[in-house]
């Protein structure tokens, strides 16, 4: 065969030319000036971010040369750094956005880099990260009707249906187009000092006259305790992407798949220590956390949205190696209760569990839901039920303890008898009943004479205490075992372990994965 | 000035601080009792206690200052 010495100096030249014009579009993204001031801020590139999360050299990326029609000269990549790489050795599909090249603001190619990654992420079946930081419509691009037109939201976030784990964090101030991703996320990493909002407090200004500032439309504290987008609050950047891989790590690659298992390893502490750590003082509160730490693998939980809807804590966790989500009542705030935002957030839990098949454990001392006006005008009513039926659609196992209280419908609402739980066990300490004596005490007592009423509730208490026994539903078969603390941990264990014989039961078939993300 | 708020309706159960006391972040400054459960408030910050506009017995609404604190 002929060969042809120019035509492979041609050839190589081209290829030559052309990875030479690859790495500076990589390497000098939106200006080395904009880099630098990224640097100097302590802050990132799109494409170091990616590099911090996949594994070493992993990055395959789509779209490098891609850019604005507009202004190509100004928009390589066009605000967006999207492929596919590996994290852990699992694969997954990854969007950055630039904030070098038009402040990562959405325009219809970058939205088209974005849209292709989507689907490929749902098509292979991996994991989506995102690491938002948009600065919201670009403008003048997509001011007018025929700019407009070609940014929609993305049509496939909203019909993910929890196929794949959806995860995001928030690395700089995120106005439209990342916000929306976000929300739709199982879970959402902000960092501290950036904004999470749907516009800015200039488009607010101008639209309503209201003076806000950034912090107060969607800085941490109010995305982590008023609005409940933000599940993880974290100091740094790196902080962010280390949780980001942690969250993978308990989640499977898409709902066809089983959770990854990991080596089990022996839970903090002792496990007489249960015992101690729930007050026997009725009305003294604890850290949960302490007791979660002694049942699960390592003491190791991921909490999940800490300052919203405190009464509840929502953990990610492993047991014998087993990805799990724990609900736990937290009697530590809000006395335990249950109200409008712990509901809502319990909610998420169960959808994210039973759509990625994690078992769900559920941990009460609960005094019941929170009562009061701000509860009922709240729409605690509507959470409440909507949670229940979250509950009894889930088909993932579940699991039941009572380590103290468990009062009226928040008993049945964290999976208390014939909720569809597969075991509700009790320790012995536990009080059951359908609201909390010394409140029935007090409720009874308004009935009787008031010069009766110390005698009264004293009669009340006696008796509805011996009433709440856990050793009552457990002789009717309410409560399926009453175990002592020190072995909750092997109960968990050998209950999940029954469902081994089962055949996996695919995400695409549980109705919760379909359920909005947050509402 | 940081404000300590209660975090739902409750009454005062106890106070443990008064003007001018040092306080560490975690501290426990007052507990309430709700849904007869003793609720400890603590200080999210190290700092000097500026006032404590509660008394013994009161009631408080969801989101009422209880302790103002200084850095």
């Amino acid at each position: 065969m002929e060969t042809d010495g120019a035509g492979d100096q041609d050839s190589l030249n081209i290829i030559g030319e052309f990875q030479a014009q690859r790495r500076v579009l990589r390497e000098k993204m939106g200006g080395s000036d904009r880099i630098d001031a990224l640097h100097a801020a302590g802050r990132s590139t799109a494409r170091e971010r990616i590099d911090a999360l996949l594994d070493p050299d992993s990055f395959q990326e789509i779209g490098t040369f891609a850019s604005s029609p507009r202004d190509p000269e100004h928009t390589p990549g066009d605000g967006k750094i999207c492929g596919f790489g590996f994290v852990d050795a699992r694969p997954v599909a990854v969007v950055a956005d630039d904030a070098t090249v038009k402040r990562a603001s959405s325009s219809p190619i970058g939205s088209a880099k974005v849209h292709r990654v989507f689907a490929q992420a749902l098509r292979a079946g991996r994991p989506l990260v995102y690491f938002g930081e948009c600065s919201g419509g670009r403008l003048p691009d997509i001011l007018g009707a025929t700019g407009f037109t070609q940014v929609p939201p993305d049509l496939l976030l909203a019909q993910r249906q929890r196929r794949i784990p959806l995860v995001t964090a928030i690395l700089g101030d995120s106005f439209g187009g990342s916000s929306f991703v976000a929300a739709v996320s199982d879970v959402v990493v902000q960092v501290r000092g950036t904004c999470l909002a749907v516009t800015s407090e200039h488009v607010v200004a101008a639209a309503t006259g209201e003076s806000v500032s950034r912090e107060v439309l969607g800085g941490v504290d109010t995305t982590s305790s008023i609005t409940g987008v933000t599940d993880v609050v974290v100091d740094t950047e790196e902080d962010a992407i280390r949780r980001v891989s942690e969250v993978l790590s308990y989640l499977p690659s898409n709902a066809w798949t089983p959770p990854p298992r990991a080596n089990g390893v022996a839970a903090a502490g002792h496990p007489d220590e249960l015992e101690q750590l729930v007050p026997r003082r009725r009305n003294r509160g604890y850290d949960m956390r302490e007791v979660l730490r002694r049942i699960v693998d390592g003491g190791e939980i991921l909490e999940l949205a800490p300052f919203f809807g405190r009464g509840l804590i929502t953990v990610l966790a492993r047991i014998d190696g087993r990805s799990v989500g724990i609900l736990a009542s937290q009697p530590f705030h809000e006395a335990g209760t249950l109200g409008p935002a712990s509901c809502d957030k319990a909610t998420r839990m169960i959808c994210l569990c039973d759509a990625f098949g994690l078992p769900l454990i559920f941990v009460q001392d609960t005094p019941g839901f929170v009562v009061g006006s701000k509860a009922e005008h709240e729409r605690l009513l509507s959470k409440a039920m909507l949670m229940q039926q979250a509950l009894a659609l889930a088909k993932v196992p579940k699991i039941t303890l009572i380590v103290r209280k468990a009062f009226g419908l928040a008993y049945f609402a964290l999976g208390g008898n014939d909720m569809g739980t597969d075991l509700v066990c009790a320790w012995p300490g536990a009080e059951i009943g359908f609201m909390d004596t010394a409140v029935a005490a007090a409720v009874l007592g308004d009935r009787a004479n008031e010069a009766l009423e110390d005698h009264t509730m004293g009669r009340y208490d006696t008796s509805l205490l011996g009433a709440t026994s856990p050793l009552r539903p457990a002789q009717i078969m309410k409560v399926d075992e009453v175990i002592a603390p020190a072995e909750t941990r092997g109960v968990i264990i050998r209950t999940l372990e029954g469902f081994d014989a089962l055949p996996f039961s695919s995400g695409a078939d549980r109705p919760l994965a379909a359920w909005p993300v947050r509402w | 000035m940081i404000e300590i708020k209660s975090e739902m309706a409750a009454t005062v159960c106890s106070i443990h601080v008064t003007p001018g006391d040092a306080v560490r972040s975690g501290d426990t400054l007052i507990i309430l009792e709700s849904m007869k459960m003793e609720i400890p408030v603590q200080s999210t910050t190290d700092g000097t206690v500026a006032a404590v506009l509660v008394e013994h017995g009161e009631t408080v609404a969801n989101g009422s200052i209880l302790v103002v604190l200084r850095d």
